[in-house]
């Protein structure tokens, strides 16, 4: 094997060492580069440790790879997105996640609000939201397939299952939490019914509410490309599926970097919710 | 024929329960507040001058005795009895002017605007009206909070320790801009506080409540007009009197 992994991490452990010396300017592209050169360099260590021989019955030997090289891996991205595959199943895979979690988000929090608010919807409700939460979005997947075939529906209940519970309990958690003056200020002048929930309830939890749509998001990704596996023709879920089929780990080893990806791009996007005016004053302690 | 007072409390006792006991926190108390005029409840923590001031507000309802305001009992908070927060009382989430805005709903746009734009002139926040309350200092929050308050032309205000969590040199000044809108407007103030020389300097009269389960020790009138001099003989006598009253040593 060529000794170059070695290096790149030698290279990087000096990097780490090294560190204290640089201002955070220079260290702040520094280490995450490093970082993952480590990763990478430990990768393809990996993989010339994983080969055997194999040896044929005429006495000759042939070294069999188990495991992509990093540079294997990128080949069958570049091929896949040059293809189109990347490209179209990611989108089906987003399409899926933002149906699904949009849907969570617009029944989840209203009914977090409610449920937060009203003593007696808590009470009718708490009990039936608590039972179905900790139930795995992939246990749904027979039933999610029985009621809606192998379509985009399926993923998309699967996405809002598995988003729902996280938004309604983080949202009944916000309005939980509210402190008592602001409630009471809100009787003070008489607010009531929607302007009740417009002025204050909703405001006083959106930080909240948001940190729960990251949480529900991430798990939304999460639980796409599982239900993609089974539920679906499409999506990088179903790509890594058919390429491990197809025995072709390179692809699995594209696709799964490209959830990766995905995931913090998405991640990315509902962060900015976080800097509107209306979310940051809850969140200013943290930042 | 004497007119009815603001506030008239008679008999009021308030407990809680609690695992094994009951928890009494006030014991019979009763307290007439003039229309206009400026009270103070003194005591220590947990006297339960807060409780006092929430059955006025309408925030809880006594356990006996009745809590009434021009005559008719309290049944829960209404907008004509503002109360003013120590802290959290005012929505972060809101500009200033959305802020001092909120009793005013009903009212039509433009003349809500005006009302807003005048208490926020009145309390001297001009310039700041767009602005959220985590950019103003802890001093121009409870600012906000007294426009917001006066916003609804309210017969009475409600302060509960609205100046304790600011440091001792914005509290002296909000209590002399505290005096300054009183003297204007002339709406009746119940003022809880724990601080002594702060009841001296912002009360027509101090009602000293005692240790839990509060009750009335002594009712103070304070005959000395304003600027008042924190080393006037009348003020000292007033102060010695309030820390023998709640039976503290002030000489230390």
């Amino acid at each position: 094997m060529n000794p170059w992994p070695y290096y790149v991490a030698i290279l990087s452990v000096v990097v780490f060492a090294t560190s204290r010396r640089f201002p955070r300017s220079v260290t702040r592209f520094t280490l995450p580069l490093a970082t993952t050169a480590l990763f990478l360099a430990a990768w393809r260590v990996s993989c010339h440790w994983m080969e055997y021989d194999l040896r044929f019955p005429d006495g000759t030997i042939k070294r069999i790879p188990v495991f992509p090289t990093p540079y294997e891996t990128a080949v069958a991205m570049e091929q896949m997105f040059r293809d189109g595959t990347i490209v179209r199943y990611t989108v089906a895979s987003v399409y899926r996640v933002a149906a699904g979690f949009g849907l969570a988000c617009l029944v989840g929090v209203p009914l977090g609000l409610w449920m937060g608010w009203s003593t007696r919807a808590f009470d009718a409700l708490n009990p039936l939201v608590q039972s179905l939460r900790p139930i795995s979005p992939i246990a749904w997947i027979p039933l999610a397939i029985l009621w809606f075939g192998i379509k985009d529906a399926a993923a998309i209940y699967l996405v809002f299952v598995s988003s729902v519970f996280p938004m309604v309990t983080g949202t009944m958690a916000a309005v939980h939490g509210i402190p008592a003056a602001y409630v009471r200020s809100a009787q003070n002048f008489r607010l009531s019914g929607f302007e009740l929930y417009r002025r204050v309830l909703f405001p006083a939890s959106l930080p909240q509410i948001v940190t729960s749509m990251r949480i529900a998001l991430g798990v939304s990704w999460m639980v796409i490309v599982a239900a993609e596996m089974i539920a679906v023709d499409s999506g990088l879920g179903y790509l890594i599926m058919d390429a491990r089929n197809a025995n072709n780990y390179a692809r699995v080893c594209g696709g799964m970097m490209c959830i990766g990806f995905v995931g913090v791009g998405l991640d990315w996007c509902i962060r900015r919710l976080e800097h509107l005016d209306e979310v940051r004053w809850g969140l200013s302690k943290l930042t | 024929m004497i007119p009815t007072p603001k506030i008239r409390l008679r008999g009021v006792c308030k407990s809680y329960p609690r695992k094994n006991d009951v928890l009494e926190v006030l014991s019979d108390v009763d307290l007439d507040v003039r229309e206009g005029e400026f009270v103070c409840l003194l005591g220590p923590s947990g006297c339960g001058k807060s409780t006092l001031l929430n059955l006025m507000g309408g925030f809880a309802t006594p356990s006996s005795g009745t809590v009434a305001v021009d005559g008719d009992a309290v049944e829960g908070p209404d907008p004509r009895r503002v109360f003013v927060f120590q802290e959290y009382g005012i929505f972060p989430w809101a500009t200033v002017s959305e802020n001092v805005s909120l009793g005013l709903r009903d009212k039509p746009k433009a003349e809500a605007a005006s009302i807003a734009q005048k208490n926020i002139e009145l309390v001297g926040l001009q310039g700041f009206e767009n602005v959220y309350p985590s950019e103003l200092s802890g001093g121009m929050k409870q600012r906000v909070a007294v426009a917001r308050a006066l916003a609804v032309s309210p017969d009475l205000i409600l302060m509960d320790e609205p100046f304790g969590s600011l440091d001792s040199l914005t509290r002296l000044t909000m209590r002399a801009e505290l005096l300054r809108i009183w003297k204007q407007k002339r709406t009746t103030i119940v003022f809880v506080t724990h601080d002594v020389d702060e009841s001296i300097q912002l009360a027509e009269r101090i009602v000293v409540l005692s240790q839990r389960p509060g009750r009335i020790l002594d009712v103070l009138p304070v005959a000395l007009e304003h600027p008042r001099d924190v080393g006037s003989p009348e003020y000292v006598r007033i102060k010695k009197r309030l820390y023998e009253t709640m039976g503290v040593r002030h000489a230390i």
